[in-house]
């Protein structure tokens, strides 16, 4: 579900263009057009945008804009720096800092009404999981060679008829769970709020949720980060 | 919005171009600014631990000139101590001869006095003898 009035999706009909009206667009300028794509440019444009005008003019002594950015980059660096080293982080933190504030800004948009969540489609969830599923797998391979697939064949021989599925079936549900899981709470939210705003709107009814709405996109992107910190972890460990 | 199509991959697509363009933008001068101030701070503190291990050598030498200024003022305070001893002691040696001295003369002036006096006394013996025996008869002898 998604909130009555989405003013991209209002300014990209004036201008002509086909916005779907279902939840998929049938022909493909109809699915480049639909909420979840225009709102994630509106979010990349947004981080892009913020980031470029309060990191333009640096300084040994840092202003707002600069202290903001300070803490967020240097506590996320050393979050990742302590639980998957400090080679990995380098490597990986421009993924892992992009994927926590891409969710984090998509999430709280969906609060504001005329705004939609991207992180309400599965498409855009998907997306960020493959990628991360994809870099685990890498990095796997990359510190282990072909030794990787004792990863999946649990620690003992005798083990490994038992061992084996167990362990692909949870290692392709990574896919599913990462992106369910954030596309299943933010879809939820957004549902929830578009439900109470068209009964009790005017009487202030969606606000307890836009509260939690807040705990829960900050939560959940907190927890895919998280997440994908752990896979990579696991990925550059021994196996047992 | 539980259908999956061809926008996955371009959301794939646009989280690279994210991934890129905030590691431009954002991560890169955040990240070198955040290393330039430690390094700095790095340096400061070397350069405190410098100063201080400085200002410690100094404070040593400094100590060890007191002491040693300390030592030879005391050596000289106990040498002009032991300088007065003496000189008061010699004046004192010198002013005690010099008051014996005076002492003996005036004991000698004091006897020859006192046998110069016997001595008239014995040659005015008899006439005193005479003057008293006259005194008690009443007549001249």
């Amino acid at each position: 579900m998604e909130h009555p009035i989405l003013f991209i999706s209002v300014i990209l009909e004036a201008l002509g263009l086909p916005v779907p009206h279902g939840p998929v667009g049938h022909t493909f300028l109809e699915q480049l057009c639909a909420p979840y794509m225009t709102y994630t440019w509106l979010v990349m444009a947004f981080l892009y945008f913020v980031a470029k005008l309060t990191v333009s003019d640096l300084e040994m002594v840092p202003g707002k804009g600069q202290n903001f950015w300070e803490i967020v980059i240097g506590g996320l660096d050393n979050f990742f720096a302590d639980n998957m080293g400090r080679k990995l982080t380098d490597e990986f933190f421009p993924m892992l800092a992009t994927f926590g504030l891409y969710i984090a800004v998509a999430n709280l948009i969906g609060l504001i009404p005329g705004f939609m969540s991207p992180t309400a489609s599965l498409n855009t969830t998907l997306a960020l999981t493959i990628i991360v599923w994809l870099s685990h797998h890498y990095i796997g391979l990359r510190e282990h060679g072909l030794s990787y697939y004792k990863h999946f064949m649990g620690p003992m021989w005798w083990l490994v008829p038992l061992m084996l599925p167990i362990e692909l079936i949870s290692n392709l549900a990574r896919l599913i769970s990462l992106s369910i899981r954030l596309f299943g709470n933010i879809m939820a939210k957004e549902t929830l709020l578009g439900i109470l705003f068209m009964l009790a709107g005017a009487f202030f009814a969606p606000l307890p949720i836009m509260l939690l709405g807040v705990l829960v996109s900050l939560v959940q992107a907190m927890v895919f980060v998280l997440l994908s910190v752990v896979y990579f972890s696991q990925a550059q460990d021994h196996a047992h | 919005m539980v259908t999956i199509d061809i926008t996955m991959v371009i959301q794939i697509i646009n989280m690279v171009v994210l991934m890129f363009l905030l590691n431009k933008v954002l991560y890169q001068p955040v990240k070198k600014i955040l290393k330039e101030r430690s390094e700095k701070m790095l340096g400061m503190q070397n350069d405190v631990a410098k100063f201080q291990q400085n200002a410690r050598l100094r404070q040593e030498e400094v100590d060890a000139k007191m002491s040693k200024a300390s030592g030879k003022a005391k050596a000289a305070l106990d040498a002009a101590r032991a300088e007065a001893q003496a000189a008061g002691e010699e004046k004192m040696a010198s002013i005690k001869a010099e008051v014996d001295e005076f002492k003996e003369n005036q004991l000698a002036d004091i006897k020859q006095q006192i046998g110069e006096a016997e001595t008239n006394l014995k040659a005015d013996l008899d006439g005193f003898a005479n003057a008293i025996a006259s005194k008690i008869l009443g007549r001249a002898l």
